[in-house]
């Protein structure tokens, strides 16, 4: 039996200043989740400005021409709503949840920011909001066991000048360095209704959502286009580059990256059920090979999808008490290999299919979440169709076409390695 | 635009709680239907009423391996076999331990739901719990220890209960044992704990998901209908409160420190509930909470500061909780007892307001998944509560005035509560206690 069909209905507009507005309509129940995507993320910034879209994602909390500072949380959370932002690689995120008497409101203060911003934000919004970034870096990477190993694999699997080299949480030296000016150039590069889009997935009709947003956005210049440099797609790497980092953890650990397709590549779908089979659960082949056999307390493999040049997959296991990191290695690129040889099974390639099929449902299933990916796949794959067909792409993927992408991309003469070291004297 | 064009909050749509269809089995299960329309994947959980004073005190987190083996094979399917077959349905399962109850669940998406809860039924009712798995689970569940020893927001947490129940109470410890506890025990042991102790009487199934077409109670009762209650009686305590400490737990080098502040308060039952709970909210449970709005975004101290309440049958507890560089932390203590100082500065009617219409407006997104539904439901089963509760508190939380807030928080929250830190060990002085090396756990 095949799982649900997934036919989300959409409706488009791109409005005159060029945003990109998308509705789902979805009447189950009085909500409506407002996204708002906008294509500009930490790949962004210059080696020597690090953190700073992130930075920015912040203050734009910090108030705007017609909202106090804190308000738009405030107020979103008084109607009962849920908001917040977060930036990665390639985008910063803002969204909002609110019942349908809110969303009036909502999209009135996104405008606000989006058009006054500049005009507000000043020296102390900006002093104090780089404390708050420099305690969510302590909290989140610095004091945390293992808090950098994201961190040290980015940098390990791509060179030092490219835009995913850094982390999206920036260096302290950076953030410390960071002025209004910077502030106001960055807004002007990347902030404009032409690199956003807008989704809006509840409890409305499609003209109703439209008409909204054209009363709020609509009245928004049309900035001219921002030119990105080009990001020429790395070769997967030769000579397995490996680096060590000796931390106060409580267990040896091992983290192996390759660099991926980016997205929109076929193949790296085909990779998402690879790295599943591999490690997702635990009947996954390095659940079997490394934690019932009690080397690893833990072992998964993932791909992250990414749009410049390259993605990144990596397999990342926590050494069982005891046991060396290479052995753990050896056991990881053996499994690999083996994968790689003979491909999945047919059943581990069903299960696969049937286990991500279950994680897109569940994901679709909140209304946050579906118009987080709409607005995802309107900016990376140019439209919010992805949604309803990348199931039906998946589940018609052959083991064939996996182990085919495996061999391409997850060879293990193209690894890089990092290892984390026990020290108990830090 | 202009600041008057704001536009106004319309009326609140109606919303209410999703209606369970519900029945009790002949051997005492109770069972939560929850039809949500357009929720193609159903979460379906077991919460087996299981209170942690039902293990032997040599063999404290004996549950907690008990439930994290009964995947590792059923007499069924014994081996990797069992969950070959449940994922190959595209299912997951998942189970987690609490001081009142044992939970097992599964999502699954609605096609395959039928093929699914056989198989939770098989992990909960008859698991191998073979001498292998088992003692691999008790090696798995150290090694967790030996992460939360050495995160520093982890062990801060792990040390809360302790710092506000006597020590006498099975509340006071962790849940999942200690190192030592768990070398009290073998696979015999669990399988002894499983048979006495997994039972329908008191435990309750609670699944949500679009339902159109399933006849679910019928699957429910062909699958758990036999399923005999071996009889053996639980019990949930009353714990009372420790004495108030302030303890520093030293990490040499640290850059940040993690401080809990916690006392006891009450449960559910207890009529200054709703108001409490507005209390907390105003305190420490938005955005602009008197705690984030001053150490978060007036001081720049931490990323985040909340205040959180956990519930028993008979009691509960309530803990502030953040992490501060650590130049700051006297400060952002002292800064935090004053602010929890609510008889020096009571709430106003317009915090109260704000606090009542974040707690009862966000409903309808909380349960707008099956996810959301069956957790709350989860939750209230596990307290012995009924899913009409998240109405009628609903109901009475709208009702809370800022002087019952303010004398229900005065009253529960004592003038000196127990103050966790987990730091630099230089910040004894200031802090005026002697600084402990890390305790195992």
């Amino acid at each position: 039996m095949s799982p649900h069909k997934i036919s989300y209905p959409l409706f488009e507009k791109h409005l005159d200043n060029g945003l990109h507005v998308i509705v789902n309509p979805d009447h189950n129940v009085p909500v409506v989740a407002i996204n708002l995507w906008y294509d500009v993320g930490s790949a962004d910034e210059t080696p020597d400005r690090t953190g700073f879209a992130h930075l920015f994602e912040h203050l734009m909390f910090q108030g705007s021409a017609h909202v106090k500072s804190g308000d738009h949380i405030g107020l979103a959370q008084a109607a009962g709503g849920s908001v917040n932002g977060t930036t990665s690689y390639d985008r910063t995120n803002f969204f909002e949840a609110v019942p349908t008497s809110a969303l009036r409101r909502m999209l009135w203060m996104e405008a606000d920011r989006l058009g006054t911003l500049l005009g507000v934000v000043d020296q102390e919004s900006l002093d104090n909001q780089r404390e708050v970034v420099k305690e969510e870096k302590r909290q989140r990477y610095d004091n945390v066991p293992y808090g950098e190993a994201w961190h040290k694999l980015f940098s390990l699997v791509f060179p030092g000048d490219h835009p995913y080299a850094h982390p999206t949480i920036g260096s302290m030296e950076h953030l410390e360095a960071a002025t209004l000016s910077d502030v106001h150039t960055f807004f002007r590069a990347h902030y404009r209704a032409s690199r956003l889009v807008l989704t809006l997935a509840g409890d409305i009709t499609p003209d109703q959502g439209v008409r909204l947003v054209e009363q709020y956005f609509g009245h928004l210049p049309r900035l001219p286009g921002r030119v990105r440099p080009q990001v020429e797609a790395l070769p997967p790497h030769k000579g397995i580059p490996r680096s060590e980092v000796s931390a106060a953890v409580p267990r040896d650990a091992v983290y192996i990256g390759w660099r991926l397709p980016k997205t929109g590549d076929p193949d790296l779908e085909a990779l998402v059920l690879a790295t599943s089979v591999l490690g997702d659960g635990i009947t996954s082949r390095l659940h079997q090979a490394l934690v019932r056999t009690e080397l690893a307390e833990g072992a998964g493999a993932f791909t992250m999808a990414l749009a410049r040049g390259n993605s990144i997959g990596f397999v990342s296991a926590r050494c069982w008490e005891g046991i060396e990191p290479q052995a753990l290695e050896s056991v990881i690129i053996e499994a690999i290999q083996q994968f790689l040889d003979d491909g999945p099974s047919a059943e581990e390639h069903d299960r696969a299919q049937a286990q991500f099929a279950r994680e897109w449902l569940s994901e679709l299933a909140s209304l946050e979440h579906r118009a987080d990916r709409f607005g995802q796949a309107a900016t990376v794959y140019g439209s919010p169709n992805w949604v309803n067909e990348r199931l039906d792409k998946i589940l018609a993927l052959t083991t064939a076409d996996v182990t085919a992408a495996a061999r391409r991309w997850l060879d293990p003469a193209n690894r890089a390695v990092l290892t984390y070291r026990r020290n108990e004297s830090q | 635009m202009s600041f008057a064009n704001c536009p106004r909050i319309g009326r609140q749509p109606a919303w209410s709680f999703p209606t369970a269809t519900e029945q009790i089995l002949d051997n005492g299960l109770r069972v939560w239907a929850f039809h949500l329309p357009g929720q193609y994947v159903i979460s379906a959980t077991m919460s087996l009423d299981l209170p942690l004073t039902s293990e032997p005190r040599a063999f404290e987190g004996i549950a907690n391996i008990a439930a994290h083996s009964l995947d590792e094979g059923t007499m069924a399917h014994p081996g990797s076999s069992f969950t070959q077959t449940l994922e190959n349905t595209g299912a997951v399962i998942g189970a987690g331990v609490s001081q009142l109850a044992t939970q097992v669940g599964i999502d699954v998406p609605v096609t395959r739901f039928r093929d699914a809860l056989p198989l939770l039924a098989e992990a909960i009712r008859t698991p191998c719990l073979a001498d292998g798995d088992v003692h691999r689970h008790i090696g798995l569940r150290r090694a967790e220890i030996s992460q939360m020893m050495a995160n520093s927001a982890q062990l801060a947490a792990a040390l809360v209960p302790g710092a506000v129940f006597a020590d006498t109470f099975r509340s006071s410890r962790s849940t999942g044992g200690t190192m030592s506890s768990l070398e009290a025990f073998g696979a015999d042991d669990v399988r002894d704990f499983h048979a006495a102790n997994y039972s329908p009487a008191g435990s309750t199934l609670v699944f949500s998901g679009d339902l159109a077409g399933l006849d679910p109670m019928a699957l429910v009762e062909h699958i758990f209908g036999d399923w005999a209650d071996p009889g053996t009686a639980h019990h949930h305590e009353s714990p009372t409160g420790a004495a108030p400490r302030r303890r520093l737990i030293g990490r040499p080098g640290a850059v940040q420190a993690d401080i809990r502040i916690a006392a006891p308060a009450i449960d559910r039952k207890d009529p200054r509930w709703p108001a409490y709970l507005v209390a907390c909210s105003v305190l420490g449970g938005t955005f602009q909470s008197r705690l984030n709005t001053e150490l978060r975004e007036r001081r720049g101290f931490t990323y985040g500061v909340y205040m959180s309440s956990t519930q028993q049958r008979h009691s509960g507890y309530s803990a502030v909780g953040g992490s501060f560089r650590t130049e700051v932390v006297p400060e952002a203590v002292t800064e935090a007892l004053r602010l929890l100082d609510v008889a020096a500065k009571p709430f106003t009617k317009a915090e109260v307001r704000r606090a009542i219409q974040y707690l009862t407006r966000t409903a309808p997104l909380r349960y707008a998944t099956a996810e959301g539904v069956s957790h709350q439901g989860v939750i209230l089963a596990s307290l012995g509560l009924d899913w009409r509760q998240v109405d009628e508190s609903s109901a009475l939380i709208a009702d809370v005035s800022a002087d019952e807030a303010t004398a229900a928080f005065t009253e529960i929250w004592p003038k000196e509560p127990a103050v966790l830190v987990v730091g630099d060990p230089a910040l004894a002085a200031k802090l005026g206690v002697e600084a402990e090396p890390t305790p195992q756990l």
